[in-house]
């Protein structure tokens, strides 16, 4: 307890003092307003782009000339009606699967609506040779689904719904074949966002880490402050400071996009959202999901950042600013980048996945997604984060043991490997 | 309260930085550190103050290892800076909040200070042209004249000010806390003349203070000005350590200062005493000692020579470092 009174005094005073001068920051503050208004409109701008130009979105017709439909559903709704009130299928009879006669046009297309005996439902959107557009077809979907929906269909009728194919026919070795593609599909992205996602916190956090500590040696503060402060609660301060920053920021953009979801499905029902939904419709998300995703994002965050306040203090210029920031983003990319592969290449399953989110490094990109993805239990996710505080922990005795030495180091900057040497020889700070 | 270093060392590798270094401090007052550069002085002070690790010795506060905890320290470095693009008043906030200042007393200090120091356009740019009744502690000012209410300003960057006012809010970051012990390393180095006189008056105050103060510095006259007790460091090592009176003392009058109208220079050799230099009919001489000094007096007057200046009187600190240090590095070489 002494060990840690000691270490870590002051480490408060430099969390406010860093987090009030990271929102003072005028780049900070312009970067942050330009995410969110982005997040705002990240939905409907999406929407719209999936389901072609903002104006046939919004007020152009279907361009289809007919839609036939055929409901072997017990639903019984008024199909004609319903696209009458839609001013985007103003120019579109839907008439009765009866009336078609002969293969299909370029414009028109048969939709088949039917019941499983176990109550879920199907829409298979059947075309002739030469098909509508892609986004023609989205858009027809997203109309049946949504008017289901609104007749009372429970959400998982609906999200069984929404997984709906284009596919006239097809074999059960087909059927478990496109499944499967599907599931893989829902990981690779998964794995991708998520991978993205911390490659932006800890990119942004790291040079913004590397930049402090090194401008802060190059403008000679250092040993002011280490009078008053010990080493370990000065870069923790940081590190901490800047963590609550982004991490804010980040919830504050995560808010700005359900707002964006919340306000599109409001404003523009007419828009195809169907698409973005049921993506979710392929993860185990649960209550623990968020908690899940802020632990594991924190301890990736805490790993990055204590390589990159190591490799700062390693430096005595702004000069070699970039040389230090190299090592920690090589260090991030080299995750990114195994994660996405494992993930290509398990396919979500086997000995990869789980090496992946038990290894170092990699287990900040993997562990979490392979875990909402299903493919490991909870328990092992539990020693995936274990494994990780290790590291963190590791790094900060690292950390207290060479900083003070690094920080009052003038030369040329030290690799990682050196300072590694250096606590080696090192018999403490003071 | 007490200051103790008792042994204090240092090595890089082979090499010894500082060697056994003991002083001590029993009553306030001002200790100087001379030396060459390289001599150990920042070493040694960085060791006191913990920031650096040490080999062997100890450093002691009322008779209690020398930390934050045990002393309240204030430190003005030899290297010394401020984040160029905060605002100052926020950096001075910081630093007070890690020396434990609670942030009403921050503001009164930094206030304080900045009147002392002559830098409130700097920390308040945007105060109204009221006068103002200002003390702190024992120590108060009736009034001062602050910058009339103009369109607001923005609050002032370290990278805006000069390196002379740079060095000022440097100089209040370590008095902010009222500290009991100061050290300051080459406080005076960069400062023009005005600045210095201003730097120097704070020093005094906080002698009056009855604080204690180790100061490092090349400038020999304002060591000699503050400090009662000093160490020579040369090569790692004390090499002459004491009181000042004590040591001046030690080595008796034997400088001479003589001004006169007309070349004396064979008259002077002749009474066997040694010229340090000599410009226009100045002469800087060493003596063996007043029987000596009178001699030559004696000789003057019997030549009829007319004398403007004689002045016998103690070497300055200033020779005795010269001679402490260069002699003896004379000697080696």
């Amino acid at each position: 307890m002494n060990w840690i009174n000691a270490n870590l005094a002051g480490t408060r005073q430099v969390f406010t003092f860093t987090a009030a001068q990271f929102l003072k920051n005028r780049a900070n503050l312009v970067t942050f307003v330009l995410l969110f208004v982005f997040c705002l409109v990240s939905v409907p701008l999406l929407s719209l782009l999936g389901s072609g130009s903002a104006q046939q979105a919004l007020s152009a017709q279907s361009g289809l000339t007919q839609v036939y439909v055929q409901d072997d559903t017990s639903l019984d709704l008024p199909w004609t009606e319903l696209a009458e009130s839609d001013p985007y299928y103003s120019q579109t009879s839907f008439l009765p699967a009866s009336q078609l006669s002969g293969s299909l046009g370029e414009t028109q297309v048969l939709v088949r609506l039917t019941q499983g005996e176990t109550g879920t439902y199907q829409l298979e959107l059947s075309t002739g040779t030469n098909s509508p557009e892609e986004s023609q077809l989205s858009r027809l979907e997203s109309f049946f689904t949504r008017n289901i929906q609104q007749a009372g269909l429970t959400q998982e009728q609906a999200a069984l719904l929404q997984g709906g194919v284009t596919v006239q026919s097809q074999s059960a070795e087909e059927y478990f074949a496109s499944d499967q593609e599907a599931n893989w599909e829902t990981g690779y992205w998964t794995q991708m966002i998520y991978s993205i996602l911390v490659l932006m916190v800890s990119i942004f956090s790291v040079s913004y880490i590397v930049r402090a500590v090194v401008e802060e040696k190059s403008s000679k503060l250092v040993e002011t402050l280490l009078v008053s402060i010990r080493p370990l609660a000065l870069i923790l301060g940081k590190i901490l400071a800047v963590m609550a920053c982004v991490f804010g920021g980040f919830a504050a953009l995560a808010l700005g996009v359900l707002l964006s979801f919340a306000g599109t499905s409001l404003l523009w029902p007419q828009l195809s959202i169907a698409g973005i939904s049921g993506f979710f419709s392929g993860i185990s998300l649960g209550w623990d999901t968020v908690p899940v995703l802020v632990v594991s994002l924190a301890l990736g965050y805490l790993t990055f950042a204590l390589v990159a306040g190591l490799s700062g203090a390693g430096c005595s210029s702004t000069q070699e600013l970039d040389g230090a920031m190299s090592f920690s983003v090589l260090l991030i990319m080299a995750g990114y980048l195994a994660g996405i592969f494992i993930s290509t290449l398990s396919g979500g399953a086997g000995f990869w996945p789980v090496f992946a989110s038990l290894c170092p490094i990699l287990s900040v990109f993997c562990a979490p997604v392979q875990y909402v993805m299903g493919v490991i239990p909870f328990w092992l996710l539990g020693v995936s984060w274990l494994i990780q505080i290790g590291v963190v922990v590791l790094l900060a005795l690292l950390c207290a043991r060479v900083y003070q030495a690094l920080l009052l180091y003038r030369g040329d900057r030290l690799s990682f490997g050196k300072i590694l040497s250096l606590a080696a020889g090192e018999g403490g700070a003071r | 309260m007490s200051l103790d270093v008792i042994d204090l060392t240092k090595r890089y590798g082979g090499k010894t930085v500082v060697d056994h270094l003991s002083f001590s401090m029993p009553k306030p007052g001002v200790y100087a550190l001379l030396g060459t550069n390289g001599a150990g002085k920042t070493t040694t002070i960085r060791m006191m103050l913990g920031i650096l690790s040490r080999d062997g010795g100890q450093v002691l506060w009322e008779g209690r290892e020398l930390n934050p905890a045990s002393c309240n320290l204030g430190y003005l470095a030899e290297e010394r800076g401020l984040y160029p693009k905060y605002p100052l008043m926020d950096q001075l906030m910081y630093f007070a909040g890690l020396r434990g200042v609670s942030k009403e007393t921050a503001k009164q200090r930094i206030r304080y200070l900045a009147h002392r120091l002559q830098v409130e356009e700097y920390l308040y740019p945007n105060a109204g042209s009221a006068s103002h009744s200002l003390s702190y502690g024992s120590h108060s000012v009736s009034r001062i004249q602050l910058p009339s209410r103009q369109k607001k300003q923005k609050p002032k960057l370290a990278d805006q000010l000069s390196k002379g006012n740079q060095q000022k809010i440097q100089l209040m970051t370590a008095l902010l806390s009222d500290p009991d012990l100061i050290v300051l390393d080459e406080p005076l180095s960069g400062l023009d003349p005005v600045n210095t006189d201003i730097f120097k008056s704070l020093i005094r105050e906080e002698i009056e203070k009855g604080k204690y103060l180790i100061l490092s510095s090349h400038q020999m006259a304002t060591v000699e000005e503050f400090c009662t007790d000093l160490t020579i460091l040369d090569r790692a090592k004390p090499v002459l350590q004491g009181n000042l009176n004590q040591i001046k003392k030690s080595y008796g009058r034997v400088n001479l200062s003589l001004k006169v109208e007309q070349d004396i220079a064979p008259l002077i050799q002749a009474c066997g005493v040694a010229i340090v230099s000599e410009k226009e009919y100045e002469y800087r001489l060493k003596v063996t000692g007043e029987e000596q000094a009178n001699r030559l007096l004696g000789s003057l007057i019997a030549q009829n020579v007319p004398v403007i200046t004689f002045d016998l009187r103690e070497p300055s600190l200033h020779e005795i470092f010269v001679e402490t240090v260069g002699g003896e590095r004379h000697e080696l070489d």
